[in-house]
C-alpha cells in the first residue's frame, strides 16, 4: 500500500478501497480528463488559433473527455486487468460514494454497500468537484491575486476532505497546487483565460501524482512471468 | 466454570483457524478478491491458501469462481451468506466469552 498516506488504513474493506489507487491509474485518467480539453482551450485562446480544424479537434477532445467521465470505471477496469491484476491481484473496486461518516450514507446507499461497506471511496465526489469549483471562485475574484488564493483553497480542501478517504493526500502532496497557483498569477493572463487555469493545474497535478504512483508501483512490482500469471 | 466461557468450546472450528479466519475477514471487508490478492494481503503461501480455501468452499462458506478480466484468468473468491452468518456468529460468541472472562463479577 501507499506509504505516503496520511492515515493508517487498517480494516480489510478500507485496504481494498485503498488498493484501487495503488497504481495511480484513477488519478491519471481524471488528470487527463481535466488537462487535455482545458489546456487545449487555454492554448487556443493564448495562441489565437482561429483555424476551424483546431476548433474541431478541441470539440472532439472535449467530447472524448465527457465519454471518459461516464466510462471511467470500464476504462480503469480494462487497464487494471492488464497492469495491476496480473501483478498484485484483483479485489472488488470500491463504491464511489461519500464517506461512511456522511450523515446520509445509509439512506443513499439503500443498503447496497453491505457487506463490504468499508470498500467505499470518496475520491471522485471530493476531489473532482473541488477542482471544478476553481472556475466559479476565479470568476468572482477578478484581481490577479485571486488565482493563488483559490488554488490554495483547493489544495487545503483536497487535503482536509481526503483525510479519511481511501486515497488520502498529505500536505506535501497538495502543496504543488498552491505553489503553481502563485506562478500562474505571475503570468499575464486575461480574466477569461484565468478561469481555465484551476482545471489545467488540477489536471496536471492529478496526472503528475498518478504517474509518480504508477512508476513506483511498476518498479516495485515487475511484470510476472507466465508461470506466476497463471496462478491468479 | 462460567457458562459464557464454556461457549468457547462451541466455537465454529472451521472459522477458528487463524488462516481461515483471516480469509473470511478479508472477503467480508473487500466483497470479492482473487487468489493473488488474498495471498499477498494475508501473507499466505500458495499451498496454504489453496488448502484452506478448499475447506471453506467445501463447507459452503466461500464460493470460488473462475472468470476472465480481459484475457487474464482470475480465481475470484467471495463470501456466501452461510459464510457471512458463520463469521458473525463466531465473532459474537467469542466477544461475549472474552467480555465474560474480563468481567466475571458482572455475571
Amino acid at each position: 500500500m501507499n506509504k505516503n498516506t496520511a492515515m493508517q488504513i487498517d480494516s480489510p474493506g478500507r485496504r481494498a478501497a485503498a488498493y484501487w489507487f495503488v497504481d495511480g491509474l484513477p488519478e491519471i485518467l481524471f488528470g487527463l480528463f481535466f488537462l487535455i480539453p482545458f489546456a487545449l482551450a487555454l492554448a487556443s485562446k493564448e495562441l489565437h488559433w482561429r483555424n476551424w480544424w483546431i476548433r474541431s479537434v478541441i470539440i472532439v477532445v472535449a467530447l472524448l473527455g465527457y465519454a471518459m467521465w461516464f466510462l471511467h470505471r470500464r476504462i480503469l477496469s480494462f487497464l487494471k486487468a492488464r497492469i495491476t491484476y496480473p501483478r498484485t491481484g484483483y479485489v472488488r473496486p470500491p463504491i464511489d460514494f461519500p464517506s461512511q461518516n456522511h450523515p446520509h450514507y445509509k439512506i443513499l446507499t439503500l443498503g447496497t454497500a453491505n457487506p463490504a461497506d468499508d470498500n467505499v471511496s470518496s475520491f471522485v465526489s471530493h476531489t473532482i468537484p473541488l477542482i471544478c469549483s476553481g472556475f466559479f471562485f476565479v470568476s468572482f475574484l477578478e484581481a490577479r491575486w485571486g488565482l493563488p488564493l483559490v488554488m490554495t483553497g483547493i489544495a487545503a480542501g483536497i487535503y482536509f476532505l481526503s483525510r479519511n478517504d481511501a486515497r488520502p493526500y498529505s500536505w506535501r502532496a497538495v502543496l504543488p497546487i498552491a505553489l503553481v497557483g502563485f506562478i500562474a498569477a505571475a503570468l499575464d493572463l486575461g480574466q477569461e483565460d484565468r478561469l481555465l487555469v484551476p482545471m489545467v493545474i488540477g489536471g496536471a497535478w492529478l496526472l503528475g501524482t498518478g504517474t509518480w504512483t504508477l512508476v513506483r508501483y511498476l518498479r516495485a512490482h515487475p511484470k510476472p512471468n507466465a508461470g506466476q500469471e497463471g496462478r491468479s | 466454570m462460567n457458562p459464557q466461557i464454556r461457549v468457547v468450546a462451541q466455537l465454529d472450528r472451521l472459522v477458528h483457524e487463524p488462516v481461515r479466519l483471516m480469509i473470511l475477514m478479508i472477503l467480508q471487508g473487500a466483497g470479492e478478491a482473487d487468489f493473488l490478492y488474498l495471498q499477498r494481503e494475508g501473507g499466505f503461501t500458495q499451498g496454504n491458501l489453496s488448502s484452506h480455501l478448499l475447506k471453506l468452499e467445501e463447507a459452503g462458506y466461500v464460493e470460488i469462481e473462475k472468470k476472465f478480466k480481459g484475457k487474464r484468468p482470475l480465481t475470484v473468491c467471495r463470501l456466501t451468506p452461510k459464510g457471512e452468518a458463520a463469521l458473525s456468529g463466531y465473532s459474537r460468541r467469542l466477544v461475549r466469552a472474552l467480555q465474560a472472562n474480563q468481567n466475571p463479577k458482572g455475571q
